[in-house]
């Protein structure tokens, strides 16, 4: 045994059949690697290749000049060893049956939700009708009341959405009044005016005519002329 | 190890990590644990270790070309040190899968196999031969010339 005078390890000369049993006894003793290889590596009739191995192990890690190494050396060379699995632990994990990775392969819709029954039904539906002949939908129309229904719900969906194919188009639908901004005076009046017969309206209109006098007659134009101006009238 | 070397290594085991991410995924240790096994059994193997010392000295050489090359070579052998020693520790047991592997995954262990030198891969197969338009006419003309004679032989 000779002391390493730089770092003051002792190092052991593995060639000294001696040294080489006493490195081994502090390697197990004071090294926390070699602890962990008594308890769970140590086998008795392996003993010897293992020790062959480090041997090998510490030549080839730390090349050697004067076949000397330290403890932590040995340290090192035994950790590579038991992770590498060079040495195998004495009690090996039994190997598990391996089961195929599961892929999830429910159907999704685009913003990753799995489809509900309805919805997965509804699809089978559709993919069905794509391929089929009419004569088979009819068929199927008879038997299946839930793609009957699909069928009568896609025909309406088609027939509201789509515009009938002449020049005959109704311009009111969906036309709201512009009167967001109109004054409630002048839209009270639109709707009195609507009710009044033509007599009535001239009547109100003539400064001459109104009973209540020309300035009501006055007021009743500005309205008039404000509802027919907000299109009211 | 130099700086280069262990920056190279590093490199090595981050492409090791992209290129077989799918065989990665179906291990049952973790990518920490996968690192310091395959460092441990590929420090363990000698020849890796005299390849990698013989190409040491040149990682920080001068000439800028040369020094590329030689850091791509370090990086090589690293890689394929690193390939061969999970391709043992697969073997031995030392790392376990966690699941069968996907086609993915068998694609990526097969080429591990390969770059490690383990298993030869399969020879390419020979290209069709194409002839010039002279040696389609000699050929042509050849079988013309071998129908002829046996056209005219008398067998009897």
């Amino acid at each position: 045994m000779t002391r390493n005078e730089e770092t003051g390890e002792i190092l052991f000369d593995l060639q000294n059949d001696q040294e080489w049993i006493d490195a081994l006894k502090s390697l197990f003793k004071e090294t926390e690697i070699g602890q962990q290889y008594k308890s769970d590596y140590y086998v008795k009739e392996n003993s010897q290749s293992d020790a062959d191995q480090l041997l090998d192990a510490v030549e080839i890690l730390f090349p050697l000049e004067d076949n000397h190494a330290s403890l932590n050396q040995l340290a090192a060379a035994l950790r590579n060893l038991l992770l590498s699995g060079a040495i195998q632990p004495k009690d090996k994990a039994e190997e598990e049956p391996l089961e195929a990775p599961q892929v999830d392969l429910t159907p999704r819709d685009k913003n990753g939700r799995a489809l509900n029954e309805s919805q997965l039904r509804y699809q089978e539906y559709r993919q069905w009708s794509e391929e089929a002949s009419s004569a088979e939908v009819n068929l199927r129309k008879q038997s299946d009341p839930g793609y009957a229904s699909y069928v009568r719900k896609s025909l309406q969906a088609e027939m509201s959405s789509t515009s009938v194919g002449d020049s005959v188009e109704n311009l009111n639908a969906n036309r709201q009044p512009q009167n967001s901004g109109v004054p409630s005076d002048v839209r009270a009046y639109a709707t009195k005016y609507r009710t009044m017969s033509a007599a009535d309206v001239r009547k109100e209109l003539s400064p001459g005519m109104n009973p209540w006098g020309p300035a009501a007659a006055k007021e009743a134009n500005r309205l008039f002329e404000a509802a027919v101006a907000d299109g009211l009238i | 190890m130099s700086t280069t070397a262990q920056h190279l290594t590093q490199q090595a085991m981050d492409d090791f990590l992209v290129n077989n991410r799918d065989l990665v995924s179906c291990m049952k240790d973790s990518k920490d644990v996968i690192f310091e096994r395959t460092s441990a059994a590929a420090s363990l193997d000698k020849g890796v270790r005299d390849d990698l010392t013989f190409f040491a000295a040149d990682l920080d050489q001068e000439d800028k070309y040369a020094r590329n090359i030689a850091q791509e070579d370090f990086r090589k052998i690293i890689y394929s040190a690193i390939a061969k020693a999970f391709c043992n520790l697969l073997a031995n047991g030392t790392l376990r899968l966690a699941m069968k592997l996907t086609d993915e995954a068998d694609q990526q262990q097969l080429e591990l196999r390969y770059v490690s030198n383990l298993e030869q891969r399969p020879a390419p197969k020979p290209a069709p031969v194409v002839l010039s338009f002279e040696d389609q006419k000699n050929a042509y003309s050849s079988v013309r010339f071998w129908r002829n004679r046996i056209a005219d032989y008398d067998f009897a």
